[in-house]
């Protein structure tokens, strides 16, 4: 084993961490080293006496953070509306700064930034978006937020190609990475997931489901060594009716009794294949969970008729069922697809301006729900997102878009939020601020000279934003350290947007 | 040493009893042209002389011959030799043919790692086979001290005999050994291959290269062979339904086709030019239909590789046209496909190329093409496995001043939509020519400054010098062109693309998670199709097929096989009970549908996860990389079988099963209904199967052959018999077994 691999499995301390040298090692041919199992975890002792959920939203190929949040003041200290500005109102990119919805940021001397101006009140919107959350504390942005391992400046990263996150700037490198944490080496498995795998025994111990429900099917996040996710469809299915078989409701005489069993039978045999046994796995959890789900109590606020809202809308109706499935700790997944904006990123229904109508609109209408229910402190709304876009738009006019990059702003919505502000940490030498500066070239960028892009190396890290959601939801130090190995790098793992 | 008696005496007979069939066979068919016995046999890890455990030895106690049975006993995380026989090695098997098992007494399983084979010297019916005693995935974690395993070996898709091993100095607890007998050394070659079943192979066969077996394909296969079906198969005409040749419309549908809703005829118009229907359905009538199955399979697998969606791509003719590009090259040259495919309208549109010029770039079709369409992100052994730096760190193939250089490329191509420009003959008035090539529209968006590409060693263009002559608009296009192709072959002699390719092209036809030793050898046709030409898809297309991995009528390997996508899951279905168009009630479809059905049912693709020709991103339906959850096995297509679409797979064979999709006529109201043909199965053999044997058996076994190649377990059929030992009739008897069988995990997935 080489000194790194030593000094690495010492930090991270655990099982966890062989398991990611581990994972593909197969396909490396890697030979490594013993790794204890994972299961043989820390127990925590006792069952939670309140619920508590976190519901994540992936905006899959790439949000723009740089349209979504932008400087509104004209303090010349930092990046300001005219840095914005000059780089992108040239191609049509820029949002007239008169549109912004302004936030006050007491973290940078209260200085104003401004929303997108979709995130407010729209033509034809079902509530008033998520822009006043902001002003009543529930709604905050880790900004200039992504994959990392370990913290750097631009120079090291320069200097250090080993220090980067593996394959940056693809999609699927990326999105993996935003859903396992793990910026280091891939491994099949989510932090979602792995948030499951340690807690769902001691915390839900009667649940009649899965402790990850997925209204956007079994993607990485979902997945962890023991925890299989919950997939179920959106609102445009009843939720008593999102895991039925209609070999079993259409009737009820010995023939199709005798089918239905032979189907479940069925499942029990042949299992020396590992793909059959897999298989019937996933329909054994599905007829579970279609048990525990043949009634439901419909919702009360109104959601948008939206792919995003009929998924959180789902998500809420789960929520609402939380006392029957007799389940104290909820993850829930949900997606938004259409981000990749290389070109017509203001246009049409696809366009990031669409998109943003979309999510605003869905996180109100399930932000109001929560309060219809009494959950607002309970439940927590956050997003991810590949990665950013690039500050310098590709194309022009009509067709303007931007290309991928690092970097980017995620939002977080809920009770339990210390709403109202921006988190994150500044550059890994101590210097600039948390908000990048925005400056083609500068030192938050990762490009240099007339080429430059615009692409921010990320001064917080994914493991950071996730270590913080996760403490809060219920894990301890070591069930921390475990799921997030590469914490430790950062000088801290709680970025303070969550109330203790 | 004992003489040989791997196996119980009642065992033996099956086997003679088998030859014996096997002869029979032979000399029935003896006119027709019959291949070789693709049967692999089946591995035998030997035990001591009078005990099921292992014939064992630690590397540096090993003398190099068999060794006595010893007390050694073997630490986890260390090395042990083993001693596998009843295998013939071809020259280039290696470590990398093998595959090791182990399993604890919780049940817990590992897959060690093999890291040598060696033939013996005197004994050279006999390879020792060097493990660590440690899962490389880690994945159920590893194996402990002071535990007992038994342990087995995999080649070629088939499992060995299972043995005892010990771990630490305490004998551990070990997992049931109940039905284990005694292996010892032969002391000669055994010759045995296992069970081989031509029907069996063939149907598997067929269920791997084309949309599902039929009695008919299966009759023919019979007569000719597998090796001469395929030449026929490169040989036929295609598509068998002629492609939908919707003419090019405006990109707006209110433009091209007049407001929606505002007449029958607008809407149809719409439903035929901006719509999947017509692709969908004409790509499922040929699955059902076709008579160019293998290379609608092949095609179709070209297209989750190089992934267009009609979700961008909405035009019936955009997606014909690119289509048409994975069919014409499905058994040319890949090279042909890279070049046809850059400048393919719909890919320049689905990834951007159309819009990238050297003042505005766009990176995404460069970064796609090398990540997903050639190269991928690591380098690559010749067999799939990843290169390791001294670190043991995966080796990218690329970065992104790579991907910048190479964008330069790729910059200042559009669609042809000039009508009085003889390179563009399908240009058309008002829509986007999405049928020629793109072109050079304005070759000063081309970028001319130099290019650095891949510098791997031998490789062709590694720079490409700035344009000297570009005064002109013919030089500047001549130097695009240049650029392009030149670029195009730097990438084609990448070594990465053989084993990225040809491992893809396994996952798509055969099985997810193929052995090193089978990625290499497809790899190897890649490379050279034995007369010198790289990347000739004929020759790659027999090496996945007629492979000894994929070939042999069962495969016992536990994670061997791949689970049917839902489009291959209803089409094998269908296609096993003569499909035909759906009766509503009692009418009968009008007579232009000819008792076929239209293949019209996308709705049912899509609740079980698959919109035909609609993958969500360039990721495809399900990603190559995507882990069978609670396993450590790669399975795509499990990335599409979640709690609500493992239901739906069930529910909707339990539509076609019991009930069907009816035919709608056409009325005033609905003149161009969208079912206009439906679709059923014919149940009339599988009742007649029942009447003549109530007691199901002859029903069951039929099933068995037919869609399960044979090896449904006598447990599957108990329990099917069980479900249908009911006083109904003949036809809900055959139902519900059809239903069962078509609806269980063992069938779904394609092993």
């Amino acid at each position: 084993m080489d000194e790194n691999r030593r000094e690495f499995l010492k930090k991270s301390g655990c099982a966890l961490s062989m398991l990611a040298l581990a994972t593909q090692a197969r396909h490396f041919g890697l030979m490594s080293a013993m790794a204890q199992t994972i299961d043989e975890k820390t127990q925590d002792a006792g069952v939670p006496s309140d619920y508590r959920a976190l519901v994540c939203i992936l905006l899959a190929g790439g949000n723009d953070g740089n349209n979504m949040i932008v400087p509104n003041h004209s303090d010349a200290n930092i990046s300001n509306y005219a840095a914005y500005s000059a780089t992108r109102a040239a191609q049509g990119l820029a949002i007239p700064q008169a549109q912004l919805l302004p936030v006050a940021v007491p973290r940078l001397g209260n200085l104003t930034y401004g929303l997108h101006p979709n995130l407010g009140t729209v033509a034809g919107g079902v509530n008033n978006g998520i822009h006043e959350l902001w002003a009543q504390g529930k709604l905050a942005a880790v900004v200039n937020v992504g994959n990392l391992i370990r913290p750097m400046t631009k120079a090291q990263y320069i200097s250090n190609p080993a220090w980067r996150p593996y394959q940056l700037f693809s999609h699927s490198d990326q999105i993996q990475q935003q859903q396992t944490s793990r910026s280091d080496s891939p491994v099949p498995i989510g932090w979602g997931g792995k948030i499951a795998d340690r807690i769902h025994a001691s915390d839900n111990p009667n649940g009649r489901i899965s402790m990850i429900t997925s209204i956007a099917g079994t993607q990485l996040f979902t997945l962890g060594q023991s925890t299989t996710p919950l997939a179920i469809r959106d609102s445009g299915t009843p939720l008593n009716e999102a895991l039925i078989l209609y070999s079993k409701t259409c009737c009820n005489d010995p023939f199709s009794n005798a089918r239905n069993a032979a189907l479940a039978e069925l499942r029990t045999v042949d299992l020396d294949s590992q793909l059959v046994g897999a298989a019937s796995h996933i329909t054994n959890q599905a007829q579970i969970a279609g048990n525990a789900l043949s009634t439901f109590q419909e919702v009360t606020a109104t959601f948008p008729n939206t792919n995003l809202g009929r998924q959180l809308k789902q998500v809420a109706r789960v929520i609402k069922k939380r006392g029957d499935l007799s389940i104290n700790r909820q993850v829930f997944f949900v997606e938004l697809g259409g981000f990749d904006t290389h070109q017509n990123q203001l246009n049409g229904q696809n366009g990031q301006n669409a998109l943003l109508v979309q999510l605003s609109q869905a996180m109100r209408a399930f932000y109001d729900e929560m309060g219809a229910q009494g959950m607002q402190n309970k439940v927590t709304a956050f997003t991810l997102s590949d990665f950013g876009r690039t500050m310098n738009p590709s194309g022009v006019g009509g067709n303007v878009g931007t290309d991928h990059a690092w970097g980017s702003h995620s939002l977080v919505m809920g009770g339990a939020v210390m709403g109202g502000d921006f988190y994150g940490s500044t550059r890994a030498d101590g210097t600039g601020n948390i908000f990048p500066t925005l400056q083609l070239g500068g030192p938050d960028d990762i490009d240099s000279g007339s080429g430059a892009r615009g692409r921010w190396l990320p001064t917080t890290s994914v493991e950071q934003y996730a270590g913080t959601l996760a403490r809060w939801f219920g894990l301890n130090d070591a069930d921390l350290a475990a799921v997030f190995p590469n914490i430790v790098n950062f000088p801290n793992n709680n970025l303070g947007f969550m109330m203790p | 040493m004992k003489g040989f008696s791997p196996f119980s005496v009642t065992e033996r007979a099956k086997y003679t009893v088998f030859w014996l069939t096997a002869l029979l066979f032979c000399s029935a068919s003896a006119v027709t042209a019959q291949d070789e016995n693709f049967e692999s046999s089946d591995p035998v890890l030997i035990s001591e002389a009078d005990s099921v455990k292992a014939l064992a030895v630690k590397p540096e106690s090993w003398r190099g011959g068999l060794p006595a049975p010893n007390a050694e006993y073997f630490s986890p995380g260390s090395r042990v030799i083993v001693f596998v026989t009843n295998v013939a090695l071809a020259a280039d098997e290696g470590a990398n043919a093998f595959r090791a098992f182990a399993e604890d007494a919780r049940g817990k399983k590992f897959r060690l790692t093999v890291e040598n084979v060696q033939q013996l010297k005197k004994q050279d019916w006999i390879y020792a086979l060097t493990l660590q005693i440690a899962d490389a995935n880690g994945y159920n974690g590893q194996p402990l001290e002071n535990s007992g395993v038994l342990i087995n070996v995999s080649w070629r898709g088939n499992v060995s005999n299972r043995v005892k091993l010990s771990l630490g100095k305490e004998v551990g607890k070990f997992p049931d050994t109940t039905g284990l007998t005694p292996t010892p050394a032969p002391s000669a070659r055994l010759n045995q291959t296992s069970l081989y079943s031509p029907v069996g192979d063939r149907r598997r066969f067929i269920e791997q290269a084309t949309f599902g077996p039929t009695d008919a394909l299966d009759a023919r296969l019979r007569r000719i062979g597998l090796r001469r079906w395929i030449e026929e198969e490169f040989a036929k005409p295609y598509p068998s339904i002629p492609y939908p040749n919707f003419p090019l419309k405006p990109f707006d549908g209110t433009q091209g086709c007049g407001v929606y809703d505002s007449s029958p005829e607008v809407n149809l118009c719409h439903r035929n030019h901006y719509w999947g229907y017509n692709n969908q359905k004409w790509m499922v009538q040929e699955a059902l239909y076709g008579d160019d199955q293998l290379r609608r399979r092949v095609s179709w697998a070209l297209h989750q590789i190089w992934v267009v969606s009609q979700s961008t791509v909405y035009q019936q003719r955009w997606m014909q046209e690119y289509i048409e590009i994975l069919d014409r090259n499905a058994f040319g040259n890949y090279r042909d496909l890279m070049t046809e495919m850059t400048l393919s309208p719909a890919m320049g549109e689905y990834l951007d190329m159309v819009r990238s010029t050297k003042a505005n770039p766009n990176e995404n079709y460069p970064r796609e093409l090398l990540q997903l369409f050639s190269v991928g992100l690591y380098k690559l052994n010749q067999d799939g496995t990843l290169q390791l730096d001294g670190q043991g760190n995966r080796i990218p193939t690329y970065d992104q001043d790579k991907i910048n250089q190479f964008t330069k490329v790729f910059t200042g191509w559009s669609q042809c939509n000039s009508g009085n420009n003889p390179a563009c003959p399908n240009a058309v008035v008002n829509a986007p020519n999405f049928i020629d090539p793109m072109y050079l529209n304005f070759p000063n968006d081309h970028d001319q400054t130099a290019k650095t590409l891949f510098d791997y060693a031998g490789a062709p263009n590694q720079t490409i010098p700035a344009c000297t002559n570009c005064t002109t608009d013919a030089n500047r296009r001549a130097y695009a062109t240049d650029s392009l192709n030149k670029t195009l072959d730097n990438i084609f002699y990448h070594p990465n693309v053989a084993p990225y390719i040809g491992k893809l092209l396994i996952q798509h036809l055969v099985t997810s998670d193929p052995s090193p030793a089978y990625v290499g050898r497809v790899a190897a046709a890649f490379n050279n199709n034995g007369a010198g030409v790289r990347g000739d898809m004929k020759a790659v297309i027999r090496a996945v097929l007629l492979d000894p991995e994929a070939r042999g009528s069962r495969k016992t390997d536990p994670t061997y096989g791949k689970l049917r996508e839902p489009l291959q899951h209803l089409t094998n279905f269908l296609r096993a009970f003569k499909v035909r168009a759906g009766r509503n009630g009692t009418n009968s479809p009008p007579a232009a549908c000819q008792n076929r059905s239209d293949g019209v049912f996308d709705w049912v693709t899509r609740e079980m996860g698959q919109e035909i020709w609609g993958p969500p991103t360039v990721f495809n339906y399900f990603p190559p990389d995507y882990v069978v959850p609670g396993t450590d096995i790669l399975g795509p297509e499990f990335a599409v079988n979640n709690t609500g679409t493992s239901f739906s797979r069930i529910n909707q064979i339990f539509f076609f099963s019991f009930g069907n999709i009816a035919f709608s006529p056409s009325t005033t109201a609905d003149p161009y209904p969208y079912v206009p043909c439906g679709t059923e199965i014919d149940l009339t053999e599988p009742t007649a199967w029942m009447t003549a044997d109530p007691t199901g058996n002859t029903l069951i076994e039929n099933l068995n052959t037919k869609m399960m190649h044979g090896t449904m377990s006598e447990a599957m059929k108990a329990k099917i018999r069980a479900a249908i030992n009911f006083s109904v009739s003949a036809d809900q008897k055959a139902k519900q077994a059809i239903f069962l069988v078509a609806t269980s995990s063992q069938y779904q997935i394609q092993r």
